[in-house]
């Protein structure tokens, strides 16, 4: 649809169009406004000549020069800075724009939406909101504070009778702690506990970003956290946030490292030298210069961490660093940072759900609940039920494909895959991130006749919402699949859920719900169209313990209903739980598998 | 309002005047003795450009802030993006909406910085830098910028019939800036883009009533009729179709 780099000679090649068809039109108003004579095209076309000239000459000189290498050097200039910051962010976060115009067209195309406006309300909302991320990653790194102040070796954090709240709603109470220099500390807790809180204020984002009301002390190093801004402790404070990709400024690796360096004051050449640097002391190397957009996520964590470790900050914050990866990718990060903690005894301090990898550090476990912070792990054996049975799998066939072959480029994903489901089965596809479950999914998805007959649920769920309020993306999604105004998904929400109908919730916005009830939510509005299979790419995508039990709970309804399910998860632990049949995507084939937890 | 009348902001209305001028140029130009007249259109060339980079340096201030800065940046690639993928019929026309709604949302500062650099932006994206970029940039800014200016902006909370009317107000001035827009870039092009001996000619010894007349015409068969007709209808329906909600989306963000 849109290409980004088309060629150096290009604005050339646009020019010259330009001016012959400036030269045709002013021929064309001579003829038709003048006398017709065949000396008067002639004349016309030589009069036209000169501006034609100025046309070609100015895209010879913008072909000739290459704006985009000339950028970087504005924001370095005394003034006009903030312009050209701007004009830099937007050209670099160009190519990842188009990757998500297309993510949200694909999910228009799933959810059945004709207008080709109904994507630009959500393209908007996700613009919003990577811009209250870059400009807090700005911010981090020391954006408009000039040359980031020499750090002091203090990196002790001394919480005492902290609060925080937003807009009269408490987050934080009273929490008192303190963090010694040199100690890995791990925050444990349910989704909305006040983890992300606690690392933000740390960070200083609660009180100087989001605005937030605080009560209390806190102290970093030698500093008073709640009188000083971000951008004064760049280089103190590394922060890795939770979605990290939301964040990237820019189109690879290398020039994110790059932005980072430049945000923070350092000159062009110390920034690419610096990049350098980092990319191989956290093996970039292989996708440096690739798209950012399509590095897998644990690569793109590690690009997050290089770049919060750039300017050699004496703390390090990590939002649940492990939630989008893989088994070998977590086992490997955390390895990682094993080792950066011994070579540099940085103050580590991370929120996470994924514990069971994180006691080879021996860090100290802190739970969070409801804004209280306690010793010890967070226990969510009393909330969370045991997993119940799945239904008995019916005799008719809901579904089956034979031969579905997906190349990526040269590379074959899968070849020739069959597969054949019954009504009310469950089925997993497992294996680790960029083997291509995702694409075998949609394969599926288009590779039946009869197209109503599967439903997709893509791994970013949000990108299948187009309304303001959960009440009308539900409405809408009878009214899509023809059904208007027959609560039947409002009925599937709610009973997948598991929970009463609940009017605060319906007026919440879909992006604000839980990344549980999101999922939920997604599938539900996928379920309108009474699919026979529905397919759920990582439907445990960014949950903890409890919201996990939950899903299980939400797939075990959907296959009651008759409606076979194939999901593809790396969770292996949620696979085995719910105790389905599991095929395992390896080398390009599907193999039955058995997985223990 | 006395209070926003600082000296800045009154630079940035001179300036504006001042590029409104340039764009008039083939109206003022007659009135000059014979021999000036040759050198206006070289004038008007390194005026434009130039007053955009004062305006700019004027306008830096305002959106110094990483919120502000990432916003403007993101939102000109979006209209960049969209700019590019519309290439065609009802072309460029799209754009407009995310300008109006950038402006109608963040103000009239923001909106002529975003106009500027969704112009900017795409010209170095797709190619198309010639003689009319610096016009264009300003003919978008004062697009965005007076989204921001028309009256009816919702500030705290509003009810639905309020956001109606919002909407209301901002279709209306969507259609006059269409409209406007494509006047105003076809009256700086116009000597250049009609050769002489036609009706719709620019006369360097014409009247200013008779250049008008002549100028009326062109514009009306060349563009007013078509594009901008088009453009109109795109940016009128666009706002009608997603106005209330976008500016709800826009608005969560708080600067």
């Amino acid at each position: 649809m849109i290409s980004y780099s088309r060629g150096r000679w290009a604005p050339f090649w646009v020019s010259l169009t330009f001016a012959a068809v400036f030269i045709l039109l002013r021929i064309f108003y001579r003829l038709v406004f003048g006398s017709f004579s065949w000396q008067a095209i002639g004349q016309a076309a030589t009069l036209a000549l000169p501006f034609a000239i100025v046309i070609v000459v100015c895209g010879f000189l913008s072909a000739l020069i290459d704006v985009r290498k000339l950028l970087p050097s504005m924001s370095a200039l005394r003034y006009g800075r903030s312009i050209g910051t701007a004009l830099a962010i937007a050209l670099s976060s160009y190519p990842t724009l188009i990757h998500q115009v297309k993510l949200l067209s694909t999910a228009r195309t799933l959810r059945g939406i004709r207008s080709r406006s109904a994507f630009l309300v959500p393209l908007l909302e996700h613009t919003i909101e990577r811009s209250v991320a870059l400009a807090a990653a700005m911010d981090l790194r020391g954006f408009g504070a000039g040359k980031p102040s020499s750090p002091s070796g203090e990196s002790a954090i001394e919480l005492k009778n902290f609060s925080l709240g937003y807009d009269g709603k408490q987050v934080l109470n009273s929490i008192t702690l303190s963090i010694p220099a040199g100690e890995i500390t791990v925050l444990t807790g349910q989704t909305g506990s006040g983890k992300t809180a606690i690392l933000e204020s740390i960070a200083g984002l609660s009180q100087h970003f989001h605005n937030g009301h605080v009560d209390g002390t806190l102290t970093v190093g030698t500093l008073d956290r709640n009188a000083t801004p971000p951008r004064l402790t760049a280089g103190l404070i590394g922060y890795v946030a939770q979605d990290v990709r939301l964040g990237f400024a820019a189109a690879t690796a290398r020039e994110e490292l790059e932005f980072g360096m430049r945000v923070s004051g350092h000159t062009r050449s110390e920034a690419s030298a610096r990049a350098e640097e980092l990319i191989s002391q956290f093996s970039l190397t292989g996708f440096a210069d690739q798209p950012i957009e399509q590095l897998s996520a644990g690569e793109a964590t590690r690009v997050a961490i290089a770049s919060a470790l750039a300017l050699r900050p004496r703390i390090l914050l990590l939002d649940e660093p492990l939630a989008d990866l893989d088994s070998d990718a977590r086992r490997e990060l955390v390895n990682f940072l094993s080792e950066l903690h011994a070579r540099d005894q940085l103050t580590i301090v991370m929120a996470e759900h994924h514990i069971h990898e994180l006691h080879s550090l021996a860090p100290r476990w802190l739970s969070v609940d409801s804004g209280e912070l306690n010793e010890g792990l967070w226990n969510a054996g009393e909330v969370v039920l045991p997993p119940r049975a799945l239904p008995v799998v019916g005799t008719d066939e809901a579904f089956s494909v034979t031969d579905v072959s997906v190349a990526y480029g040269d590379r074959t994903l899968f070849s020739e895959v069959s597969l054949s489901l019954h009504v009310g089965e469950v089925l997993a596809i497992t294996g680790p991130n960029g083997v291509g479950k995702s694409s075998l999914l949609s394969a599926l998805t288009t590779s039946s006749d009869a197209g109503e007959l599967l439903r997709l649920v893509p791994e970013n769920v949000s990108s299948l919402f187009v309304a303001e309020t959960l009440e009308e993306e539900l409405a809408k999604a009878d009214l899509l699949a023809g059904h208007k105004n027959s609560g039947l998904t409002a009925m599937t929400f709610w009973s997948i859920l598991a929970i009463e109908e609940s009017p605060e919730l319906l007026s919440v916005h879909p992006r604000d719900l839980s990344t549980g009830t999101q999922a939920a939510l997604a599938i539900a509005l996928q379920l309108s169209w009474k699919p026979q299979v529905i397919l759920v790419d990582e439907p445990t995508r960014g949950l903890d313990e409890i919201a996990r039990t939950a899903m299980a709970e939400v797939l075990r309804c959907v296959a009651e209903t008759g409606t076979a399910v194939i999901f593809a998860s790396h969770d292996r632990a949620f696979v085995s739980d719910l105790g389905c049949r599991v095929l395992s995507l390896d080398k390009g084939e599907l193999v039955p598998i058995e997985v223990d937890a | 309002m006395i209070a926003r009348l600082n000296f800045k902001n009154v630079f940035v209305i001179a300036a504006s005047l001042l590029a409104v001028c340039a764009f008039a140029w083939p109206l003022f130009a007659t009135a000059l003795p014979q021999h000036a007249q040759a050198a206006v259109p070289v004038v008007v060339f390194a005026l434009v450009p130039a007053l955009i980079v004062v305006i700019s340096l004027l306008l830096d201030g305002a959106v110094s802030s990483s919120k502000t800065l990432a916003l403007l940046g993101l939102l000109a690639a979006v209209g960049a993006a969209v700019r590019i993928a519309s290439t065609g019929v009802g072309g460029f026309e799209a754009v407009f909406i995310i300008l109006i709604l950038g402006g109608r949302a963040y103000g009239a500062r923001f909106g002529f910085l975003l106009g500027m650099l969704t112009i900017a932006l795409s010209s170095i994206l797709w190619g198309g830098f010639g003689p009319w970029t610096a016009f264009q940039m300003f003919a978008a800014g004062w697009v965005g910028a007076g989204a921001g200016l028309i009256p009816g902006r919702i500030t705290g909370a509003a009810d639905k019939a309020a956001r109606r009317r919002e909407i209301i107000w901002l279709i209306a001035y969507g259609v006059l800036a269409s409209y406007l827009f494509g006047a105003l870039m076809n009256l700086w092009f116009w000597p250049f883009g009609v050769g002489p001996e036609t009706s719709i000619s620019y006369l360097a010894s014409g009247s200013l009533p008779d250049n008008l007349a002549r100028f009326g015409i062109y514009t009306l068969v060349t563009s007013t009729l078509t594009w901008d007709t088009v453009r109109a209808l795109t940016t009128g329906i666009g706002l009608a179709l997603i106005g209330v909600p976008a500016l709800k989306a826009l608005r969560r963000a708080k600067l």
